[in-house]
């Protein structure tokens, strides 16, 4: 069966049309097709449950709007969230900025800027012991920095 | 005339890189502050906030920027003081300024 058929298929199985037929959707046992095609999708095997996090494998390039989504995530929870300059920056590093390390989706220039600030930030983030919060700061401008550049480059 | 053309016709040219600037400023004040949310939005709002002038902000924006302003009138109506400000009310006003300043950014990014 082609897949690209399925909706035609689908829409002739209901009698119903337009406003009618969100009624009867619920009351309507679908096609052994159907569902048989939604089991496959959540299937533990199939090739998208191989890539984990962003679902791209590791030759895929992001798109810009995911890395743009990314690090305007990571600007709203340095500004936003509660918790200490050192909680917010960590959550960022882990949640946001790891996403892209690998990636070959960001422009050359921005690269450079992210390689550099990624290494800082593992570098005071990974040391045992309490954090300088001043260096912290400091990377959190960076960050909110680094976007600005991406949005203009973009 | 279209959408974007109206838009665009709507952008004040003196005073707009005033106003990036300034929220620029606030976004990353509050991003790199090294306080509470309630510390880091009253250092905002002394520091940058009061000295945007909403006349010279678009249209589509000022409603925005009114509601804000009037949030953190309330929440801070005595300089150094964040006793009435309500920890779930700043955070939406922190985002609401950073939402700002990048719907700001984006629309001037494409005039």
């Amino acid at each position: 069966m082609h897949l690209d058929k399925l909706p035609e298929r689908v829409c002739s199985f209901f009698p119903a049309r337009g406003r009618n037929l969100l009624p009867i959707v619920g009351s309507v046992r679908l096609p052994t097709y159907v569902r048989r095609v939604s089991r496959a999708s959540l299937n533990a095997n199939s090739p998208a449950a191989s890539f984990s996090g962003s679902g791209l494998r590791p030759d895929d390039k992001m798109d810009a709007t995911t890395i743009r989504r990314y690090l305007s995530a990571a600007v709203n929870t340095l500004g936003a969230d509660v918790g200490t300059i050192e909680q917010r920056l960590r959550k960022v590093y882990q949640n946001e900025l790891r996403q892209l390390s690998g990636n070959s989706g960001l422009p050359d220039p921005v690269r450079t800027d992210y390689e550099e600030l990624m290494a800082d930030l593992s570098g005071l983030l990974e040391q045992p012991g309490d954090i300088d919060p001043d260096r912290a700061s400091h990377l959190a401008r960076r960050v909110v920095a680094l976007n600005e550049r991406l949005i203009n480059e973009l | 005339m279209n959408y974007r053309t109206e838009y665009r016709d709507d952008i004040p040219a003196v005073s707009h890189d005033r106003v990036r600037a300034a929220l620029y400023d606030a976004v990353l004040l509050l991003a790199s502050h090294k306080g509470s949310i309630e510390e880091r939005l009253a250092e905002t709002y002394f520091s940058h906030w009061r000295t945007i002038d909403p006349t010279t902000l678009l249209a589509n924006a000022r409603s925005q920027f009114e509601w804000i302003s009037e949030e953190l009138k309330k929440m801070y109506p005595t300089p150094g003081k964040t006793d009435a400000a309500d920890r779930g009310t700043a955070v939406l006003v922190a985002q609401s300024i950073i939402l700002l300043h990048y719907s700001l950014k984006s629309v001037t990014a494409h005039a």
